[in-house]
């Protein structure tokens, strides 16, 4: 089967096109907002929304071509359907589902979290059931235990901000721009991360929530108390922010393998970019399987969209209205 | 006469048409915050009254706005899915325009000026002029309720919108005709059918809301 | 307008004085929906006072932060609260995108609203407005709240 995804939840246009037989991404496009945001310091959803409707037709046309495919050939459509901003869920949706009426196709909405989780089956070697996941993004920050197909069990969450929000107040805090997460690991690069102690918030507690909002506040007090905020002190920072967010995502991760009898880890969402963290999780995780997307493809995508839609399309019917769930929780599938 | 289905969801009604041959039905009801859960189903409600399928459409006609943002992105993201996947190209009609036509084709208003209530202190304004049936001229802006009282109205022109509330007191003094109409599709299918007629449609993707959003905006024709 | 201040000495204090601001919130109005302004720089705790303010009310479950999704509802026995985030609302217009208006006049709403001030002109008068600030020897613990009504809110003070 191949299946087109549209992917619209935030400030990404992704589509691209999946094709099971061969389990690989026939042809991908991706327009990604970010610049136009950056002078407003976070995702402005009606600026999101609006980019979205000039952008998808012919990224949508781009990706046919690409993978030198007429709609014929095309089985079946996916678009998110949620958790996201509800403008810009709705122009994906919208578009996705009238695209399937016109081609006749059958077509499906999917959790973008779920999509963020299966979106290592695409690559070798692909992870097997069971595997803990660990989720962070602008907008998450989640451990799932996945023992198969649409089989996911939520096992902790943040209790306040997402780590990528934590990277972009933090970043604010000191001065840099939007998004956060790039600029802070530049930025780390250069620093020391013993250079100073910041909290490990809720690493001493048994259970797998994480809480983030208060290693905000610490930086923000050693920004006040600092006279001189040179270069090397801004590094100095972000080197050991990078430190504590990483030792507290490991403290849970290895909780949750453990408790849970778990040996391997899939980590997705837009912070598994991070390379400082992946080089931690490699150093931490000794024993464990370790499993992160293609750089490309932890930010929002169009291709985990149709890799989520195909194994969607299996199992559901087709649905006729436009279906948006802002915020559809992965347990609520 | 080219089978036209009409997509109207800028304001708080849903208002569809659809034309096959000499045909037409339409559905027309206030249903706010309830246009992208029942817009699909409504229209394959009209296609089934018609006994039509999508694939007789020859062209597709949206309501782009001004008007509610989201309303105006369901109504276009619709039909450049829909035009797109078929194969053919869409008619963008402003939705101030087609309350104006209405109020033309019901009551043969020479000039028209519509007013939607753009929340938050603001207004669009539409003034279209006509000869007859015919369109002479038109003008599309977004103003602040208290820029109205420096505007030079003219007292044989009528006002229509729900706009109009918000300067009830000035169109009062004036004595001008004030009526309540919301965007119909009907009205959109008509202007649609005469674009269709000269040629006048755009590719599905160039088919984008207008939201004025502040800026000066002048339609000329 | 009545006008006190506060310190609260750490987080713990922050959600107590929540707590009890809580009752106060739900005696105003009577049948009306209630506003509540929240404001502080970065990281003083306003989502902090929230909790606090939610748990006082009944609530159970988890409170996050409502700056990924502008709003997050919680839903209380007789009440909603809608806890906001205005601080990516660059056009007050959004609001009225995402349905503002029908918050704000619900009947059994609470609105609790932080970075008001990117709104200020489409916000009605609150029935709370409360500021926090850090303290200025700059103890990490430390808040200083200014809390204005225009309510009769003279028993927090006892």
């Amino acid at each position: 089967m191949r299946i087109l995804g549209i992917e619209t939840s935030c400030d990404e246009t992704g589509v691209a096109i999946y094709d099971s037989d061969d389990n690989i991404i026939l042809a991908e496009q991706l327009f990604t907002q970010a610049s136009k945001h950056a002078q407003y310091g976070g995702v402005v959803p009606e600026l999101a929304s609006r980019d979205h409707i000039p952008k998808l037709l012919p990224l949508i046309s781009m990706t046919l071509e690409e993978a030198n495919l007429s709609p014929d050939e095309i089985d079946g459509i996916a678009y998110t359907s949620g958790p996201g901003l509800r403008g810009p869920l709705l122009t994906g949706a919208a578009l996705a589902r009238s695209l399937s009426i016109g081609w006749n196709k059958p077509c499906v909405g999917i959790n973008h979290m779920e999509a963020h989780l299966l979106i290592n089956l695409l690559e070798k070697p692909a992870p097997s059931f069971p595997f803990l996941t660990l989720l962070i993004s602008g907008g998450h920050c989640l451990l799932i235990k996945a023992s198969g197909i649409g089989e996911y069990e939520q096992l902790g969450q943040t209790r306040d901000d997402a780590v990528g929000e934590a990277f972009d107040k933090v970043a604010r805090l000191l001065g840099l721009s939007y998004p956060g997460g790039p600029e802070v690991e530049k930025m780390a690069k250069e620093g020391d991360h013993l250079s100073y102690v910041l909290p490990r918030p809720m690493t001493k507690e048994n259970h797998l929530d994480f809480s983030f909002s208060g290693l905000k506040t610490a930086v923000y007090y050693l920004v006040k108390s600092q006279k001189q905020k040179n270069q090397e002190f801004i590094q100095n920072i972000c080197a050991s922010f990078q430190n504590a967010v990483a030792e507290t995502l490991i403290n849970k991760c290895k909780r949750a393998l453990s408790v849970h009898n778990l040996s391997r880890l899939v980590v997705g969402g837009g912070v598994a970019a991070n390379q400082y963290l992946r080089d931690r999780l490699e150093v931490e995780l000794k024993g464990i399987d370790l499993f992160f997307p293609k750089l490309e493809r932890c930010t929002d995508n169009g291709a985990m969209v149709a890799l989520t839609g195909f194994y969607r399309l299996k199992k559901s019917k087709s649905e006729t209205s436009i279906n948006i769930k802002p915020r559809w929780n992965l347990s609520e599938i | 006469m080219p089978n036209i289905l009409a997509i109207e969801t800028s304001s708080d009604a849903c208002s569809l048409a659809l034309s096959k041959g000499k045909e037409i039905v339409s559905f027309h009801e206030l249903m706010p915050q309830q246009h992208t859960e029942k817009l699909l189903g409504l229209l394959q409600q009209l296609m089934d009254d018609l006994k039509a399928t999508y694939q007789d459409l020859d062209v597709i006609a949206a309501g782009c706005g001004p008007g509610s943002f989201t309303g105006t992105r369901l109504a276009c993201s619709v039909a450049q899915g829909l035009a797109y996947s078929l194969g053919i190209s869409t008619i963008p009609v402003s939705s101030l325009q087609v309350i104006a036509q209405g109020i033309n084709r019901e009551f043969h208003s020479s000039e028209v000026n519509v007013l939607v209530n753009a929340h938050m202190g603001q207004v669009y304004l539409g003034n279209f002029v006509f000869t007859e049936e015919e369109l002479k001229s038109a003008s599309e802006k977004v103003l602040k309720v208290e820029e109205f009282s420096d505007l030079d109205l003219s007292p044989t022109s009528v006002f229509v919108g729900d706009g109009c509330e918000l300067i009830t007191k000035q169109l009062e003094e004036l004595g001008a005709t004030i009526y309540t109409r919301y965007p119909n599709a009907q009205d959109l299918l008509s202007e649609a059918q005469k674009k269709f007629s000269e040629g006048a449609t755009v590719d599905p993707k160039d088919l984008v809301p207008v939201y004025l959003s502040g800026e000066e905006h002048w339609v000329k024709l | 307008m009545n006008s006190f201040q506060l310190t609260s000495e750490n987080e713990f204090e922050t959600r107590f004085l929540g707590e009890k601001l809580s009752q106060q919130i739900l005696e105003f109005n009577f049948g009306s929906p209630k506003i509540v302004f929240l404001t502080g720089e970065l990281g003083t705790g306003k989502t902090t006072l929230t909790k606090g303010i939610l748990k006082g009310m009944g609530y159970k479950g988890l409170v996050k932060s409502p700056t990924f999704n502008i709003v997050e509802i919680y839903e209380i026995s007789d009440h909603s609260v809608f806890h906001f985030d205005f601080f990516r609302i660059v056009h007050s217009r959004e609001l009225s995108e995402i349905g503002i208006q029908e918050y704000l006049t619900d009947k059994s709403g609470i609105s609790i609203i932080e970075w008001p001030e990117r709104a200020s002109s489409i916000l009605p008068k609150p029935d709370l407005k409360i500021h926090i600030g850090h303290s200025s020897d700059l103890n990490e613990d430390v808040r200083k709240f200014t809390i204005n009504s225009d309510h009769d809110i003279g028993i927090l003070l006892g």
